[in-house]
């Protein structure tokens, strides 16, 4: 996937590790697996593996992918999302990333990856845990991470997978117009009694 | 009683891009130490804490809680 900014943007509403607002772009859809739709209240595990590309070195970038029952929402809380996370400054070795996971406005990373893979949990209206490992250029595991959302809410909400990209840091090297960011995301979910 | 532990097999050095206890947000690679005060703890500990004084908590509390992140932080950080 390549995306590109269309105009300028810093502060923490662009930095997906900032809070209390996340106003960067983010794409999302809902959560169905074999015709059902999946609910905060199913027993879900989404899985990522994640990658961005070297190539493309435009800015000090951040990427999510998680799930959420809010996504359109801008308050870090009421978003109620959870998953991993790519990042990288520019200059970075293209097999040295910071990778990790994420959970509302915070981020646990490993540094020096190639990708990363990580298993958010949901269910029961709590956000749940992610948890994630590094790996490097020859695909060796090589430092593992985890985070707790610590919310809970309710259990009827439709679950929405979402994609989220943005800056690194509040202010510095942030997204010009015209900046591009290329990634690769792939995800497999599974619930338990759906 | 210890006044807390430290999960020591859980010691892991890890970037954390975070808000802290002062409200600040932070990234900082380091090590990372689960620290656990016990519920049976938490009450003696803040009825003898005043953030507004910069002389608490006395060496009496202070101290045990700095060695339990020094000896875990020594133990992670010399081990082969």
């Amino acid at each position: 996937m390549r995306v590109q900014w269309g105009a300028a943007a810093s502060g923490a509403d662009y930095n997906w590790t900032a809070g209390p607002n996340h106003l960067a772009p983010r794409w999302y859809k809902d959560l169905i697996i074999d015709g059902n739709t999946v609910t905060s209240g199913d027993l879900a595990f989404i899985m990522f593996r994640m990658e961005l590309d070297g190539t493309v070195n435009d800015f000090d970038q951040a990427i999510v992918a998680a799930h959420a029952v809010w996504p359109e929402l801008d308050p870090a809380n009421s978003m109620s999302a959870a998953g991993g996370y790519l990042s990288k400054s520019i200059g970075t070795a293209a097999t040295n990333y910071n990778l990790g996971v994420w959970t509302l406005s915070a981020a646990t990373t490993t540094n020096n990856k190639k990708y990363m893979v990580s298993v958010a949990h949901r269910g029961g209206g709590g956000v749940g845990s992610v948890c994630g490992q590094g790996y490097d250029a020859s695909n060796v595991a090589a430092g593992n991470v985890s985070r707790n959302a610590n919310l809970f809410g309710g259990t009827t909400l439709t679950m929405r997978l979402m994609i989220g990209v943005g800056n690194l840091t509040n202010s510095g090297n942030t997204a010009a117009a015209g900046n591009d960011q290329k990634f690769s995301i792939k995800y497999k979910a599974v619930t338990l009694g759906v | 009683m210890a006044y807390a532990h430290a999960d020591t097999q859980q010691v892991s050095v890890e970037t954390i891009t975070a808000v802290d206890e002062q409200g600040n947000t932070f990234s900082v690679e380091g090590f990372v130490i689960p620290v656990v005060v016990p519920l049976s703890e938490v009450g003696e500990l803040l009825t003898n804490y005043d953030p507004a004084s910069s002389t608490s908590p006395v060496v009496a509390y202070s101290r045990p809680l700095a060695r339990v992140i020094l000896d875990a932080l020594k133990q992670a950080a010399e081990q082969p």
